[in-house]
């Protein structure tokens, strides 16, 4: 009956049953009884916790009946209380979908910590079992096609390897026969992830390929030579997800050979902006009655968050557009696209946006 | 009655150096404490409605009732003060927490949060006791101090006030559509509708909660809901009234002309806030009972500072003042808001001002 209902009609319905329609109310009833009960909320605990290397560890989480499943390659926004403060950071999942209602909400995350005072160093001082986490939705479009390649080339640098390792037990699962190249790039061997599950996957893949590079011993890995270190590169579907350098490098590659089969990246991080030089520029964020100097080497966000502010974000990355946000005055780039907006009234992600000049924001 | 300090522009200088420093150094110690303090606080309030809503609706007889009267009572007084007026001010919004941010916070009362924020954080926060400016200094209807403008109607004032007070929430709701500048012609009726949308909008639903939909729910037992519901209005209305009137209206709480306060400095700004405001004194539950509007001077100071933290910094604003010989207007509940009382007496004759601080105003005497 409620599905004809325009939108005001819902409104005005709700309003006159408040405060049974409240969900906020009534999560909080029932977190006293369980912390992952909820009416809407993803709430996922964990039930247990590996070391991966020195800097990285696996989550296995179990997620409450509102996951809805993902694909493998996708990320979901982790929640966590910090000191009192709510921060979210996106992790891909690193386990395959489950099949069945039962596994549906059985998930692996696999972090790095990254140095400093962030999430990742957060979590990896303070995840233990039975920790109960707000997750976000799962999103993302970092998918295999739905034909699934017959040649397929992966490239993961350090913790990119994430996404691929779901895709790798997806395909595992439903017995795909067709030829996988992985590339595995870590700096020394002590910091390889997941060296037992790829060979236990290249059992049950007999057409994958487990390639690693160290970059320690053997220098960065020279995209030129790709060519002659995987057969039928051209031939090959791309899988690409590790720094930002490679993948700048790699997009510069892929668009100057024109034979190359298509690429897909996923990224982890916004790219760094150069630091400025010159003055100071200045942000004024006019709803909240606010100012702030843009940081050189930080992005817009970083600034705002630096200066007390809490703009709403995701993935930090510029893929969610959570941090959209309007831009009434001045000239901001986009750091993916290398864009400059420089009209009033623009809208810009604020992840990925650094300020070319004293800037409004609505805000 | 206290006088007003003199403070030299120097000393206003230090002044304002001295209590920035303090907000800076609660600012960097905000963290988890706080957090589980609100947190806290929203649980208890929801369990006491959970309670005292059931008492109502599902009890036995006039103990149950009276125990959920209260209950319901507590919840919403712990609800309006520690946690709603608290939260509207910002005091949380560093959680990054959406269910406790000013921005979109709602609380249980008929005052629409668009009026209160722009009457409460704009008018009387940055006004406080500036006659003329401060539209919460005597609610519009009440002669506070010689220097408004005596009218006959204020022979009844005590009597006014007892139906503020017994309807306070209608009072505050009501206040920031300015209903005087309507019947004084200031106004529009086009405008005047604008303004009271929000307000009518609030009032209704809040309305139809607590007496329709909640004695509704009740069945057969729907007066005893519908009597519990008005009593539970009724003392929170009581509660809040006065503790918010000793905040501001006590016997020493100053008032200032616009005359004085133009081109205020920082340390001026700080100083009439700590003489215009009066703290009470009393035990952890009275002060988490009034959201902490006991330490008004403090809130005053600082008013997005996590409430619980003003009890931990009025000693060292008390000493602050002692140095710079600012009164610091504190004192027990009954003793402050006897004073209120006698206030609300006194100014309804025709009382003139002490002659050393009388301001030159024609339409006096
Ligand atoms: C789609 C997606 C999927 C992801 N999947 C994973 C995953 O599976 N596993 C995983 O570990 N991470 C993943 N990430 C990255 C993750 O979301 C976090 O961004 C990352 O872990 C760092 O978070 P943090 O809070 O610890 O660090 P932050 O404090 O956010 O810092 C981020 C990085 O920037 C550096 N940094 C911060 N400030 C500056 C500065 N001023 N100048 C220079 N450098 C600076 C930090 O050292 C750190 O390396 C993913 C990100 C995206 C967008
Ligand atoms: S936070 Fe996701 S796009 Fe900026």
């Amino acid at each position: 009956m409620l599905r004809t209902d325009t939108p005001t009609q819902k409104r005005r319905l709700g309003r006159l049953i408040e405060p049974f329609n409240d969900r906020v109310a009534w999560d909080l009833l029932l977190q006293r009884l369980n912390p992952t009960w909820s009416v809407g909320e993803i709430r996922a605990r964990v039930i247990r916790r590996a070391e991966e290397s020195d800097d990285t560890f696996s989550l296995y989480l179990q997620a409450n009946r509102h996951w809805p499943g993902h694909q493998a390659g996708q990320h979901l926004r982790l929640q966590v209380e910090i000191n009192g403060v709510l921060r979210q950071r996106v992790f891909s999942i690193s386990s395959a979908p489950g099949k069945t209602r039962a596994t549906r909400g059985q998930l692996r995350l696999t972090i790095q910590r990254q140095p400093g005072q962030g999430v990742t160093d957060w979590l990896y001082q303070n995840a233990r079992v039975g920790q109960v986490f707000t997750l976000g939705a799962p999103g993302g479009d970092f998918t295999l096609p739905a034909a699934v390649p017959t040649k397929l080339l992966m490239i993961a640098g350090g913790s990119g390897l994430t996404p691929m390792m779901a895709m790798l037990h997806h395909l595992a699962e439903r017995g795909h026969v067709g030829d996988i190249h992985l590339i595995q790039l870590c700096r020394k061997p002590a910091q390889r992830l997941f060296a037992v599950e790829l060979d236990a996957l290249a059992r049950q893949l007999p057409g994958l390929t487990v390639d690693v590079h160290f970059s320690h011993a053997n220098g960065r890995l020279k995209l030129e030579s790709l060519t002659d270190r995987v057969p039928d590169f051209d031939e090959r579907h791309t899988l690409l997800c590790g720094p930002n350098t490679l993948m700048e490098q790699a997009m510069t590659f892929w668009q100057g050979r024109t034979t190359a089969g298509p690429l897909q990246i996923e990224r982890f991080a916004a790219p760094r902006p150069a630091g400025q030089s010159g003055g100071l520029l200045s942000v004024t964020a006019s709803q909240s009655e606010q100012m702030f100097t843009q940081i050189p080497g930080q992005t817009l966000l970083e600034s705002a968050e630096a200066s007390g502010l809490s703009p709403d974000y995701g993935c930090r990355a510029g893929i969610c557009r959570t941090c959209l946000c309007r831009k009434t005055q001045g000239q901001v780039r986009n750091l993916i696209t290398g864009l400059a907006s420089s009209q009033a009234d623009e809208w810009i992600q604020l992840c990925v946006s650094v300020a070319e000049s004293d800037l409004q924001l609505d805000l | 009655m206290a006088e007003k300090a003199q403070l030299d522009p120097q000393q206003l200088d230090d002044l304002a150096r001295e209590l920035d420093a303090l907000r800076t150094e609660v600012t960097a110690d905000l963290g988890q404490r706080d957090a589980d303090h609100i947190r806290r606080m929203v649980r208890r309030a929801q369990g006491s409605a959970v309670a005292g809503r059931g008492l109502l609706m599902f009890g036995f007889g006039p103990i149950s009732w009276a125990v959920g009267v209260l209950a319901l009572a507590h919840a919403k007084i712990l609800e309006n003060m520690e946690i709603g007026h608290n939260v509207m001010h910002g005091q949380y919004d560093w959680m990054n927490d959406p269910t406790l941010n000013s921005k979109t916070y709602d609380w249980d009362i008929v005052c629409a949060r668009e009026h209160w924020i722009h009457s409460h954080n704009v008018e009387h926060h940055d006004h406080t006791n500036i006659l003329g400016k401060d539209h919460d200094y005597g609610y519009g209807m009440l002669r506070l101090t010689p220097e408004q403008r005596w009218r006959p109607s204020a022979l009844l004032q005590p009597f006014w006030y007892l139906l503020l007070a017994l309807n306070f929430q209608w009072g505050v709701a009501i206040h920031d559509i300015k209903l005087g500048r309507f019947f004084k012609g200031r106004m529009s009726r086009q405008e005047l509708k604008q303004r009271s949308r929000p307000f009518l909008r609030k009032a209704g639903k809040q309305l139809f909660k607590d007496y329709v939909f909640f004695p509704a729910l009740a069945f057969w037992q729907w007066p005893r809901v519908l009597l519990g519901n008005l009593c539970a209005n009724l003392i929170r209305n009581l509660w809040t009234n006065a503790i918010i009137f000793c905040g501001h209206f006590t016997e020493d709480a100053q008032t200032f002309s616009l005359r004085e306060t133009r081109d205020e400095s920082r340390g001026h700004w700080y100083l009439r806030q700590i003489q215009g405001s009066s703290n009470l004194e009393g035990g952890r539950w009275f002060h988490v009972l009034s959201g902490h509007l006991s330490h008004q001077i403090e809130h005053h100071l600082f008013p997005d500072m996590p409430a619980p933290r003003l009890a931990e910094i009025a000693p060292r604003v008390r000493e602050i003042c002692q140095r710079y010989g600012i009164h610091y207007n504190s004192a027990g509940f009954w003793a402050q808001y006897r004073t209120v009382l006698k206030r609300i007496f006194v100014h309804a004759l025709p009382t003139r001002a002490h002659r050393s601080r009388a301001l030159p105003e024609p339409d006096q005497g």
